[in-house]
């Protein structure tokens, strides 16, 4: 015996490799393109300022420097007083970062920006987001005053340091920065977008696209919520209120196709973790109506349900280990893969949760904590997630395709390639079920029995194999050929059209007189045919069995046919 | 009723998703939409004074302007007007400029310029959007563009001037460009996500090459659109970069494709694949000569636009020759391909007589539509199916081989493995003589009797539950076989070996189990051998050892065959 080796193909190797870096190179040099080619005049301005917090002074301190030892409440107010930089561009500037809070500018006493007052006032969510203030001409080395009110309590932590640009630039500097989260919050959301409204058509089909719908809508509400988070949102929108509301009513939701999900692929699981899996559900659901509802009708401002929806994710994240995990040993690979890529998500979700805290109660200005990797984290969520629907498909496309071939082989006579008996009664459950007309042709080989005993079996099965080949060249355009056994064989038309049918006998004479060279005896058969047509009106005991009804008749007919035909040969 | 529920839900979870889904649909366009809406842009189409190389043009309006001739380089185009009044105090122009120097004056102020010292180097000035801020308070001032074209025979067109307040100059050119921006961005990460992933599978399969291929071809057209549409100008790059981009790109197009034909039919013959090399290299020979043109700065890349165009039409010519193939004799997988492949060919065909009619006659409304991208977004897509179609198909047929394959060695009663496969395994195990294996051979008593006394189904009946017995035993464990009539076979082999008692204890208590059910109860006698037995005669003389034992145990027990 041989022993095979692994084929490994060389240069299919190193053409890939070639691939890859010449891919990664021009990639590599696109993205240097536009982050080299970006020219940038912003500068981070962070003081020393005068800052008022209430009736507390802190004096020149830098915005980098300043954190806030107290919960911020409703309504505080922060006032950062300063004088521009003499060196000021002609039209510039100045950016302003906030979180749920109304912001005020003047600039040498004369206010020149305002944001948010009429929110407030209308008690109303204010939104986090980049103000762009353009200061007045001739600012330069002139007093300004930027005054904040908090809209909620626990607002913000710190004040973020403030930026310069000149103004035309500053648009520009705002998307370069933020072209990897545009770039892949897009995606997410054309991906979500495609997959989910294709499978939203098809679920009615087949059950399992039902997971192809969770997985877009996930996508698809995670891309809106990272586009919206980083405030990349802004490049198309600078609604800020309704992009800060967007951002948590996403983030809400998001959770709730990724139970459901979990919930669907773990049916084969005890009853009492599907309970509890069906409440994580339910009590996602509720909590995101609420929210939603409770920000619509005014009563409570979708952003402070923000701690409760962190306990619910622990909370649900604990229940789905212990009632979805299953023995690593248990799972497909699809299952695996799926598992794979909500760790990682687990992961690295834990470790911004972990960020995002330092960054708003620990460490208030560490500016490398600014950068969350979670749109990155997400991509590669997205993909995992996706290729282990593939493979989910792939899976049980292969079952599928293995049932199928195995039940092909089940309904097939071996020595004919033609359908058998078994596949005939399955026809004729399925025939008598429904109202399409149909006609079925019995038919008989004659002379099998006198050739076996005389030229042998061998010569006998040459003859059937003719036979058939004749009796499916003609046939199976119009209809279904089974060999029942022996010698009979029988036809079967659905919907049939006579002048076919009649041509279809046609050929199927024409190719038994060729088929019969080299045979000891001509290849001829009786037939006999019966419609459904004839027993329209059965009684209703015998309603199943009207195919049977059929083929009896036909039986009959073919007969009667035989013996015709025998008493004519006799008589010759 | 259950499937009646559970249409209902269904139904409900459609009807939700749906509703979220349309949510985001309008939050993210239609929102958007209406927030942009109140971006207003002020009429800057007519009234201007043009000057061009001293001839004057009184009231000209922009869009409805062409110039007898195409500009040569050095013509020199100057338009004057008022600024609107009222106009906001932080203003600012998007002016679309196709190559050429571009100076900007308020009231006789210079306010802005652009590629002075590259014009006079005889450098690439590209063309696209210059986003240009007007002084404080300029309302009503008279406003003065000059340009400089730099470039022989270049558009006949006049710019394109829009004004809107400073902050909404790019927002506005966001909110016309949001379906381009989202499609050729997703096209781009799809197109780098393919590439990534295929390449890590490809060293296993070589099939996943078409991935590859449609990666790279993804990205290369993403690219070129972003460039072509000037959104990169939103991330702050300068028109000649975003220029030269566009048209590297679009030179670099054919490899990709090319490629991606190649990869996407196995079934080409060697020497019509050799018929690529003659385009292959014609688009190699002709990049390098285009690049080393350009940053020479002898001939400019666009002007290598009608080249590229005969080159274009070679390759795609000489692609569908080596692809051919008659439509009815295609795979549903082919199928989907060759569809896809002239819908990018109809829409490319459409881009380039866009373009050219949009060179010659500007002013003619309607040619700035294009629609090329759902041509790549169809050809993409279609790519992907195609290659899923196929990949299913294969899954399919591989299925099916593997059932015949298997059915040879199958008994088709008990859905065991059959003699055929024990000797197939006994042969393997066989070649090493070191081999550590046993076998026990089971004999099911009283068969004979059952199919005399109550028939062969009964007998049936016996064998069956006799092989899912000995099925559920050794699962995991060994291999079972059915050597025709009565006779069983276990195969232990390796470590698994001693496996082979606690089997058998679980056989014997499992044949009262499952004898309930059946008219004479399940029993078997049995014998067992394993290779330290063996001596010279190797694996058939361990068989014959624990034949001649189960007879021993069949003779004891008085249950002998024929007895």
């Amino acid at each position: 015996m041989k022993t095979e080796k692994p084929h490994i193909d060389q240069k299919l190797i190193l053409r890939s490799m070639a691939l890859l870096i010449g891919g990664l190179v021009v990639l590599a040099s696109l993205f240097y393109m536009v982050h080299t080619q970006r020219e940038t005049d912003s500068r981070i301005f962070s003081g020393p300022f005068t800052v008022y917090d209430g009736d507390e002074r802190a004096d020149s301190v830098g915005l980098d420097e300043y954190s806030i030892d107290h919960t911020v409440k409703r309504g505080e107010v922060f006032v950062v007083q300063g004088t521009l930089p003499d060196n000021l561009p002609e039209a510039a500037t100045l950016s302003v970062l906030t979180y749920l809070s109304t912001v005020d500018v003047s600039v040498n006493g004369r206010a020149c920006y305002t944001y948010g007052h009429d929110l407030y006032k209308a008690g109303d969510i204010v939104g986090s987001g980049y103000h762009y203030v353009n200061l007045p001409d001739n600012s330069a080395g002139k007093p300004f005053v930027v005054e904040i009110t908090a809209g909620e309590r626990n607002a913000f932590t710190s004040i973020p340091v403030f930026h310069l640009t000149s103004a035309d630039r500053q648009f520009p500097d705002f998307a370069g920065k933020n072209f990897f989260n545009l770039l892949i919050g897009i995606f997410m959301i054309v991906l979500g977008m495609i997959s989910a409204g294709i499978s939203l058509g098809l679920v009615f089909k087949r059950r399992r696209y039902r997971r192809l719908i969770y997985i877009g809508m996930f996508v698809l509400l995670l891309g809106i919520w990272i586009l919206c988070n980083t405030k990349t949102m802004q490049i198309f929108s600078t609604n800020l209120r309704f992009n800060t509301i967007l951002e948590y009513a996403s983030l809400y939701m998001a959770v709730i196709p990724i139970f459901c999900l979990i919930r669907f692929m773990r049916n084969d699981a005890e009853p009492w973790k599907k309970y509890l899996m069906d409440a994580i559900v339910v009590f996602t659901n509720v909590f995101a109506v609420c929210t939603i509802v409770g920000q619509a009708s005014g009563i409570y401002h979708i952003s402070n349900w923000l701690l409760g929806f962190h306990f619910e994710c622990g909370a649900a994240l604990i229940v789905y280990i212990f009632t979805a995990l299953k023995p690593v040993r248990e799972m497909t690979a699809s299952e695996r893969l799926m598992n794979i890529a909500i760790l990682i998500m687990c992961v690295f979700a834990g470790a911004d949760l972990v960020r995002f805290n330092v960054q708003k109660y620990i460490m208030a200005n560490e500016a490398s904590l600014d950068m969350s990797f979670l749109p990155l984290a997400s991509l590669v969520f997205t993909v995992l997630l996706f290729m282990s629907n593939l493979y989910y498909f792939y899976e049980i496309f292969t079952r599928q395709a293995r049932a199928d071939s195995l039940e092909k082989a089940a309904y097939e006579d071996p020595v004919t390639g033609l359908y058998n008996r078994a596949y005939s009664e399955k026809r004729f459950k399925e025939l008598s079920k429904k109202k399409t007309p149909f006609l079925l042709i019995n038919m008989d080989l004659n002379g099998l029995k006198k050739t076996n005993d005389t030229y042998g079996h061998e010569v006998g099965d040459r003859l059937i194999f003719r036979f058939a080949t004749a009796l499916s060249e003609g046939f199976s355009d119009i209809g279904e050929t089974y060999r029942m056994g022996g010698d009979e064989f029988m036809v079967l038309v659905a919907e049939p059209d006579m002048k076919k049918v009649r041509e279809a006998f046609q050929k199927l004479f024409e190719r038994t007189e060729a088929y019969s060279y080299g045979l000891p005896t001509k290849l001829s058969f009786a037939y006999g045919m019966a419609a459904s047509g004839q027993f329209e009106d059965v009684p209703e005991e015998h309603e199943g069995k009207r195919a049977e009804l059929v083929y009896q008749l036909a039986d009959q007919k073919m007969y009667a046919m035989k013996q015709a035909q025998k008493n004519t040969s006799q008589s010759v | 009723m259950e499937k009646k529920k559970r249409t209902a839900w269904n139904i409900i979870r459609v009807i939700v998703c749906g509703a979220v889904l349309m949510f985001c649909v309008y939050s993210l366009f239609v929102k958007v939409a209406m927030e942009n809406r109140h971006i207003t842009k002020y009429a800057m189409d007519s009234g201007w004074k043009v000057t061009i190389n001293g001839t004057s043009y009184a009231n000209v309006s922009l869009s409805h302007f062409d110039k007898p001739q195409r500009y040569e380089r050095g013509d020199i185009v100057s338009m004057e007007r008022r600024l609107p009044y009222p106009f906001p105090y932080h203003a600012g122009l998007r002016i679309r400029v196709y190559q050429a120097e571009v100076r900007v004056y308020v009231d006789g102020k210079e306010i802005y310029t652009y590629g002075q010292d590259a014009f006079s180097r005889g450098k690439y000035l590209g063309s696209g959007y210059h986003f240009v801020q007007l002084p404080d308070g300029c309302g009503g001032q008279k406003l003065r563009i000059v340009l400089i074209s730099s470039e022989k025979r270049s558009s006949r067109a006049l710019p394109d001037v829009v004004a809107t307040s400073v902050s909404d100059m790019y927002r506005s050119f966001v909110a016309d460009n949001i379906f381009s921006i989202y499609f050729n961005l997703f096209i781009l990460l799809l197109g780098v996500v393919l590439l990534i992933i295929s390449l890590a599978f490809v060293s296993m399969n070589g099939a996943y090459l078409v991935l590859t291929a449609t990666g790279l071809f993804s990205i290369v057209i993403s690219v070129w659109s972003l460039c072509y549409e000037k959104i990169f100008e939103l991330f702050g790059m300068s028109p000649a970069a975003i220029s030269q981009l566009e048209y590297i790109f679009l030179y670099i197009l054919p490899f990709p494709f090319l490629f991606l034909m190649l990869e996407v039919r196995k079934d080409i013959p060697i020497d019509r694949k050799r018929l690529l090399h003659i385009p292959t290299l014609a688009c190699a020979c002709f990049l390098f000569i285009a690049l080393y043109f350009h940053f020479t700065d002898y001939m400019h890349l666009p002007k290598m636009i009608n080249t590229y165009h005969g080159i274009a039409v070679i390759v795609y010519i000489t692609a569908m020759v080596i692809i051919h193939k008659p439509f009815k004799k295609q795979t549903a997988a082919e199928k989907i391909f060759t569809v896809s492949l002239y819908c990018l060919l109809v829409t490319g065909i459409a881009e380039v007589i866009r373009f050219s009619l949009q060179n010659r006659f500007s002013s003619v409304e309607g040619l700035q539509v294009t629609y090329f991208p759902p041509g790549v977004l169809i050809f993409v897509a279609g790519t992907i199916f195609s290659y899923l179609v196929n990949l299913f198909r294969r899954v399919v047929d591989a299925q099916e081989i593997a059932t015949l394959e298997e059915m040879t060695y199958v008994d088709s009663m008990t859905g065991i493995y059959n003699r055929m496969k024990a000797n197939e395994r006994f042969a393997a195990v066989d070649q090493d003589k070191e081999a550590v294996y046993a076998i026990a051979i089971f004999d099911l008593n009283g068969l004979k009797k059952t199919n005399d006394t109550y028939g062969h189904e009964e007998g049936d009946r016996l064998i069956k539950a006799m092989a899912s017995v000995l099925k559920q035993a050794f699962f995991g464990v060994g291999d079972v076989f059915r050597m025709g009539g009565d006779e069983f076979v276990v195969l232990l082999t390796g470590d698994k070996t001693g496996a082979m008692e606690t089997g058998i204890k679980t056989v014997v208590s499992m044949e009262e189990e499952v004898s309930k059910d059946t008219k004479i109860p399940v029993d078997a006698s049995y014998g067992v051998a394993d290779s330290t037995e063996a001596g010279d005669g190797g694996i058939e003389a361990v068989a014959r050892l624990a034949d001649s034992r189960m007879y021993e145990m069949k003779k004891r027990s008085g249950k002998g065959r024929d007895f």
